[in-house]
């Protein structure tokens, strides 16, 4: 058993425990971590060597409880019973110990080795409260080490005590709940038919099974689907339920999850020393005016406001320095590579087509960077809490509020991923329906250059601002509709978390940014950059000859229209015109369907392509502005088009993947974005005309 | 000459582009640039 040098650790945990922040400090490697629930969906793995063992370590979803409620608590349990790794550390919020622990009762009682890690155990004691480690370890029956994952503190320990365990110099005890003499009567019952015949179970422990079958544990019921008794299985669960039913007058399940919290209870009155001051503590000072119901919405528009009023202001010069650079760039290359294919592949294709995507990137990092410090102050998950009033009068629950916030703060795919925590299909589905509306990092150079290009600088923040509550009514609308009309039925009933407060490290905060601002570089120099390469190849052939007697700048605009993009944008202006669009636009719109950073590539490239003398070329935004075409209110009619159609073709591949590959929801969603954009862009544009707000 | 490299480039990139949104569908393709690795899995 022992002479393997490799050993596997899963890590366990409640969303929001600092699970991922362990994670990173034992395995080096970054993942995301952020400060609302459910941060985590799906497993993932690092390795770190220690004392000549190679360590893989497995971040499993972060679940209240093993139950079969949701997706991330079904991986969690399967991965634990199924992949059986050698030791499972449950990683306990020690400022939140009772609530935390309930998911200890249901690990230890899949008979696993657990070592408790009880992070936070600073905060534990900064609010003047104490924890008798040695004490609560005994009667838990687990061994427990003191961490502080976001000082990096305990983690050789948290090694050591998993080591040593694994190697069986300490011992765990057997813990056992008193779930009282009629359900132990009961659950003996159904355990003595779960046994008949020694048949499979799943690799679950036939207590186990025992217990969630009398809580109704619908993935229980399907273990049980296979044995040659379920009939007679599924008749004593009815009677056993029955039975405690009229015992208790309440169903099995609460009496079960208040036994269990009566253990938690238990062992922490003889182990853990509350002061009184406690239930007064900063967080709930701070809640009392965040979560106040005239007071919170107002302040999250604020933060929201802030964080945009923020990035512009601050990103604005910057962004100016990096179009500099790509001017400068285009410029010095056509001045060295001779006139010809060549020349206009660099400087029209990629230095016009990336560049101005890549001219953006300040403008992504300062947004990242202010997103990230809400996100890790455990601001986001209040604002979830607050949505969540608004959002029951349009059939979702604030639960659905963080997949949208999640798209906001990067982008829709992790965003529809996150619609995993939801327990109900139909609330996912609407969830994932309604995500991908939101402002993504994709999207924000779209609005950052038609907002700088045709709206007073100092306007900025306020269009945007604008535009991000545009999103929220438009997927709040969205979801009534489809709940009233498409998904009926009731919303499900959640307990939203409220982690407490913390103050953001700036280094979290920078190394949170440049993740997510380093993986915008990295698409732009590889998806962005191809697809830019074939939409300079698509303005670019088949090539017209030069003509005598018309000017250079007819010939350039002939070739364009002429070209293969060309005469697909001709094709579909008809669909576009009403929205005060031209076949540019249209061409633009269609391109962004393989990722939205790329409408701004293909209009780099068509203007970059539409100017005669490459030296002379100046900025894309520019272009925008010298260009009569475009005006303010189509400006605006092309950014709400922009803002509501088509999700990218990598989100619109996951949202199949999620909906349980189903093409009927695929095309529903294809449609109905497309509909709705439609929609909106015409209303906006033909009624700005109508009265006369400039066409 | 100049013709064949920018049509041997233009292939090249169509080619990438296919692969790319081909394992779009499979649940263990690669990084979409989504900024987010544990949510979806993807490296």
């Amino acid at each position: 058993m022992v002479n393997k040098k490799n050993l596997t650790v899963a890590l366990a945990g409640n969303p929001n425990c600092g699970k991922s922040t362990i994670f990173n400090n034992l395995t080096g490697s970054r993942q995301h971590v952020g400060n609302y629930p459910g941060v985590t969906v799906e497993k993932k793995e690092g390795n770190v060597a220690y004392n000549g063992y190679d360590f893989t370590v497995v971040d499993l979803p972060g679940t209240y409880s093993l139950s079969a409620y949701s997706e991330d608590e079904a991986v969690a349990r399967d991965y634990i019973v199924k992949e059986k790794p050698d030791v499972v550390v449950h990683i306990v919020d020690a400022s939140n110990i009772e609530r935390n622990l309930y998911l200890y009762t249901q690990l230890a009682e899949l008979d696993v080795p657990i070592v408790l890690a009880m992070n936070m155990s600073d905060i534990v004691e900064k609010k003047g409260n104490s924890i008798d480690y040695d004490e609560l370890s005994r009667l838990l029956g687990k061994p427990i080490v003191k961490t502080v994952g976001n000082k990096n503190k305990g983690m050789e320990d948290l090694l050591e005590t998993v080591l040593k365990l694994y190697e069986g110099r300490i011992k765990i005890e057997k813990i056992k709940i008193d779930y009282g003499e009629e359900i132990a009567q009961e659950l003996k019952k159904i355990a003595k038919l779960l046994s008949k015949g020694k048949q499979s179970l799943n690799e679950y422990p036939v207590k186990w099974i025992a217990i969630k079958l009398l809580e109704n544990d619908s993935s229980a019921i399907d273990v049980i689907k296979k044995l040659s008794n379920e009939e007679e299985i599924l008749d004593q669960i009815e009677k056993s339920r029955h039975h405690l039913k009229l015992h208790f007058e309440d169903d099995p399940e609460v009496i079960i999850a208040d036994r269990r919290y009566g253990f938690i209870s238990g062992a922490c009155t003889q182990s853990v020393r509350i002061t009184v001051e406690e239930r007064h503590d900063r967080s709930d000072q701070i809640d009392k005016i965040i979560l106040n119901r005239f007071l919170g919405l107002p302040i999250f528009a604020a933060v929201m406001y802030g964080i945009f009023k923020f990035t512009f202001t601050f990103s604005e010069p910057v962004v100016g320095w990096f179009e500099l650079l790509f001017e400068w760039m285009g410029g010095a290359v056509a001045s060295v590579v001779p006139e010809g294919l060549i020349q206009s592949f660099l400087v029209d294709g990629v230095i016009g087509g990336v560049g101005g995507v890549l001219g953006f990137f300040p403008l992504v990092l300062f947004m990242f960077f202010s997103i990230a410090f809400f996100e890790d102050s455990g601001y986001m998950a209040r604002a979830a809490f607050v949505m969540d009033k608004i959002m029951s009068k349009f059939g979702l629950h604030g639960k659905s509020f963080l997949p949208m916030m999640i798209s906001t703060n990067g982008c829709a795919v992790p965003g529809i991923m996150a619609t995993r925590t939801l327990d109900s299909k139909k609330d996912r589905l609407i969830t994932m329906m309604v995500t991908p509306f939101m402002i993504c990092g994709a999207k924000l150079p779209i609005f950052a250059l038609f907002i700088g290009a045709f709206f007073p600088s100092e306007q900025g923040a306020n269009m945007m601002f604008l535009m991000y509550v545009l999103s929220i009514l438009l997927a709040f609308s969205s979801a009534w509709i489809l709940k009233k009309f498409v998904f009926k039925g009731e919303t499900a009933h959640f307990v939203m978390e409220l982690p407490p407060y913390r103050i953001p490290t700036l280094k979290g905060l920078l190394l949170k940014m440049w993740e997510r601002g380093w993986l915008y570089v990295k698409k732009a120099g590889t998806i962005i950059l191809l697809i830019s390469i074939i939409i300079w190849a698509g303005f670019t052939f088949p090539q017209m000859d030069a003509q005598e007697g018309v000017s250079e700048e007819s010939v350039a605009s002939m070739q364009m229209e002429q070209s293969y993009a060309g005469r697909i944008g001709k094709f579909i202006e008809p669909a576009v015109k009403p929205l005060g669009l031209d076949w540019r636009g249209g061409v633009a719109l269609i391109s962004g369907v393989a990722a939205k950073e790329v409408v701004v590539s293909t209009l780099g490239t068509i203007y970059s392509l539409g100017e005669v003398d490459a030296e002379e070329a100046g900025s894309l935004k520019e272009a925008l502005i010298k260009d009569a075409s475009w005006s303010p209110l189509k400006a605006l009619s092309f950014l709400m088009f922009c803002l509501i159609y088509l999700p990218c073709f990598v989100a619109m591949a996951v949202f199949y993947r999620e909906s349980g590959s189903s093409w009927k929801w695929t095309s529903f969603l294809v449609f109905w974005t497309t509909v709705m954009a439609w929609v909106a862009s015409f209303v906006i544009y033909q009624g700005g005309t109508l009265l006369g707000i400039g066409g | 000459m100049e013709k064949i490299i920018v049509l041997t480039v233009i292939f090249v990139s169509i080619g990438f582009l296919i692969r790319y949104f081909m394992r779009s569908f499979k649940s263990e393709g690669p990084c979409f640039g989504c900024e987010d690795h544990c949510r979806c899995g993807r490296q």
